[in-house]
């Protein structure tokens, strides 16, 4: 049970790759990136923990259900739109900035349309899955990424092209104090943690998640292979010129024997995988708020066959896909991209507070009234 | 009654019917020879009846004999005269008497499921016959079996089998559910059965196992799942199962652990390979030579050289060549079989290429697919793969190697997605997630 969360830690840090995180953090390596990572562990840490304590009063429930027992239903629903709107937007930016890159290095002469209708025909249809379906397609998906992963960072740190001299002058710049931009864009590497708002609803009662330890040492192995593999590899100053930075650092490397030649072309497979897996959970999740969001819907983590409601909400985020890209261009998407770091930095902020506060308000009200069950106490009111 | 069962039957020739005097009493016997086993009638009643006559032994007989059992419903006369059981009349009492004629003695021989070490003997076409091979193999009070009679007109038993301490109780109501809901006209195979209580119409992948070994049943009941045996079929139908059950042959159990480990992985990696390497094909020669190595990338486009179409085309052309050549081989008699793979075996191996129609390398594409599919050990899940194969080539045709990644990334969500009554289709490690959330309570 523990695995499940830490898939999405997973898959969530490794997606910092396709939001431009690793560009955001080498601009400013001068200026604070180091220090943004080592503060984002501390944040992100914090963060995480609070919420999985807090999400400890509240067996079985989603986010959903908790802000139902608090909170007038028009106000549930209006936070429930404007998460999975948060949501959405990062898996429009990954969709939009994925298809870029696939049609950058794998197809330069197909439309790119059409590679966006393959991708988003993909996550509607893994999206609209059951929440059960979603968690165990997460782990077989996990099993296939990760040999790809260790493979790349063997290759990487291994290559005698790596310089460790320019990894410890860049490290050297700890001191600078980090702006806001570049904390919002570090401590994306610990957002994994918020997958619980919906799978917590899959965590038998007294499930506790252990090996807490882990979730700092994950975020910072995510932040310092992302940021600092490509600066050994490419010079403290050459990498700066490099957009998608990390597609270049795996195109440094190459294979001596096998069929493939061009690391490149594994770092592809993988985070094709891991887009259409960040995808699936993202759509899944934002559709999940906004069936919740109706007064009357309960959590039904197993659905077969499948609503019609799910395909429907899926499409619509589909669409959505496709209207950014109609929008977006490589400058837009940057911006958005930043954009995008900073509210979800917000916003994780005040969910965290606001989780917080009311898992003492649930435990206050669990203490005066020790006996009854958790279900009288919100029919009574 | 004899009237009676002679309108009822249309007067059918193939039924008799026979009044019998022996002098000190009448018998009334009716019966279809074809369905019962002659020698029993003769040895059970026509004995007893003719020369060896004592009236309170007749009546004792009838009254106290195990296959002798007093009907007075005239309604299931029919229905029993057609299961092949022997309606006599006697002192205005009507008896049945169960002769039914079997064609099975003895255990067939497995066929569709070889083993090297295994147990040689697979289920017959027999009923009473698989379930005493079940029992044979599943000795334990627990094993329950339940009766039941399906299709309007052929009217087949069917025993649903499990045992009763370690079935899933989930699945065995959804079984039931659906089984009330089934109302098929003809029931022939467990293949079809199987097919009625899936809703498996249009999905990709069986969701009931079909096997012929008494074994593997027995193995299966004692995980928990439930096995269908149906009369006049050598297959039991088994369930819910699992993907990895069907990479699974009995011969894995019976060699040591580590050489079953090794085959079942190169099982899985044939499955692949039969799975994409016609679409890895198609995109490494329309859309991403540059994926591969730069030598391995000219020598496939030095072997397309002669071809004068796409990629695409070639495989469609093999593709189709030697499912033809598979099909062929399995429909055709054994004597002309051997010709068909012949001829087929000259065409796709020298000819073809040489004349240029397809290049080498296509050729040896064709035959590891081929090859490699034969590796799965269930026939219905190597039907999937064969079939799922010409997604991944038509998703190849399209989006070359991005493609494939995709439809394998969508192939994962739907296993994932699929349920097998109820219980998941793909999921790892499951066992410990049950044995989490039972300690937690």
């Amino acid at each position: 049970m523990n695995r499940y969360f830490y898939y999405h830690v997973f898959y969530i840090g490794m997606m910092n790759v396709m939001l431009f995180v690793p560009f955001i953090l080498i601009q400013n390596r001068f200026n604070g990136a180091v220090s943004g990572i080592l503060l984002s562990i501390a944040i992100g840490t914090v963060m995480s923990i609070g919420t999985i304590r807090s999400y400890r009063q509240f067996p079985e429930m989603g986010l959903p259900e908790i802000l139902k027992r608090f909170m007038p239903p028009w106000l549930v629903a209006v936070m429930l739109y404007l998460s999975s709107l948060l949501w959405l937007g990062g898996a429009v930016i990954v969709t939009y900035t994925f298809s870029q890159t696939i049609g950058m290095f794998f197809n330069p002469d197909m439309n790119h349309y059409q590679f966006l209708l393959l991708v988003i025909v993909a996550s509607v249809f893994a999206g609209s899955r059951s929440t059960r379906t979603v968690q165990f397609a997460n782990e077989i998906l996990f099993w296939l990424c990760l040999p790809f992963l260790v493979f790349i960072l063997a290759k990487a740190l291994t290559n005698p092209y790596m310089s460790w001299d320019a990894v410890r002058v860049v490290a050297g710049y700890v001191s600078e104090f980090p702006s806001f931009k570049v904390l919002a864009a570090a401590t994306f590497f610990f957002t994994g943690y918020l997958n619980l708002t919906l799978f917590n609803r899959l965590f038998p009662a007294n499930f506790r998640i252990n090996h807490l330890w882990a979730i700092p040492l994950l975020g910072a192995f995510f932040g310092f292979v992302s940021f600092f593999i490509p600066i050994g590899l490419h010079g403290t100053v050459g990498v700066e010129q490099y957009v998608y930075v990390w597609s270049v650092t795996a195109d440094s490397m190459f294979l001596k024997y096998g069929f493939i030649q061009r690391v490149l072309f594994l770092f592809l497979i993988m985070f094709t995988l891991l887009s259409l897996m960040f995808m699936m959970n993202v759509f899944h999740a934002s559709m999940e708020y906004i069936k919740a969001s109706h007064p009357r819907s309960k959590p039904q983590p197993e659905q077969v066959p499948v609503p019609k409601t799910n395909w429907l909400l899926c499409s619509v985020f589909g669409a959505l896909c496709f209207l950014f890209s109609l929008w977006a261009n490589q400058g837009r998407s940057q911006w958005a991209t930043g954009a995008w770091l900073s509210v979800r930095f917000l916003f994780e902020i005040m969910s965290f507070i606001l989780i917080v506060v009311l898992a003492i308000i649930e435990k206050r009200r669990a203490a005066t009234r020790p006996h009854s069950p958790p279900s009288s106490a919100s029919s009574g009111q | 009654m004899i009237e009676q069962m002679r309108a009822e039957f249309g007067d059918s020739k193939d039924m008799v019917t026979e009044v019998l005097d022996n002098g000190f009493s009448r018998l009334e016997l009716c019966f279809f020879p074809g369905m019962c086993d002659i020698v029993q009638v003769k040895d059970a009643i026509l004995v007893p009846f003719s020369y060896r006559f004592d009236p309170d032994e007749f009546r004792r007989m009838l009254k106290t004999g195990l296959s002798f059992i007093e009907s007075d419903e005239p309604k299931k006369w029919p229905e029993m005269l057609l299961k092949g059981c022997v309606l006599l009349q006697y002192e205005e009492k009507v008896y049945s008497f169960a002769a039914i004629r079997k064609m099975q003695k003895e255990p067939g021989n497995t066929e569709v499921e070889a083993s090297l070490q295994g147990p040689q003997s697979s289920f017959t076409e027999d009923l009473d016959m698989n379930m005493y091979l079940l029992r044979l193999r599943y000795n334990v009070p627990s094993l329950t079996a339940e009766q039941l009679q399906k299709g309007e007109l052929s009217g087949t038993r069917i025993m649903v089998v499990y045992d009763r301490l370690k079935v899933d109780g989930g699945s065995l109501d959804e079984l039931h559910k659906r089984l009330d809901k089934i109302r098929p006209k003809l029931i022939q195979a467990a293949g079809q059965l199987a097919m009625f209580i899936g809703n498996t119409r249009f999905s990709m992948f069986p969701i009931t196992l079909q096997t012929e070994r008494p074994d593997r049943v027995a193995q299966l009941i004692q995980r928990g799942k439930i096995a269908i045996l149906v009369d006049g079929s050598r297959f039991a139908v088994t369930l819910p199962v699992r993907f990895f059950d069907f990479m699974h042959a009995m011969d894995d159990d019976y060699e040591p652990y580590w050489m079953g480990r090794i085959i079942i992985f190169f099982r899985y990696l044939g499955m692949i390979l039969s799975m994409t390497l016609p679409a890895l094909y198609i995109a490494a020669c329309s859309y991403n030579p540059e994926f591969f190595r730069v030598q391995l990338a000219f020598s496939i486009d030095g072997s397309r050289a002669a071809v004068p179409y796409p990629s695409f085309v070639e495989v469609f052309i093999m593709l189709f060549m030697i499912e033809a050549l598979i099909e062929s081989s399995i429909r055709l008699p054994r004597f002309v079989g051997s010709t068909a793979a012949t001829v087929g075996g000259l065409i796709l191996g020298q000819a073809a290429q040489q004349a240029g129609l397809v290049s080498s390398i296509m050729i040896i594409v064709t035959s590891v697919v081929a090859i490699s599919n034969f590796v799965i050990p269930n026939s219905s899940f190597s039907y999937s793969i064969r079939a799922l194969k010409y997604v991944f080539v038509l998703v190849a045709t399209f989006y070359g190697m991005v493609g494939i990644i995709v439809a394998i990334f969508l192939i994962v969500v739907y296993l994932c997605h699929l349920r097998s009554f109820g219980q998941p289709y793909l999921a790892i490690n499951l066992k410990r997630d049950q044995r989490q959330s039972q300690q937690s309570r």
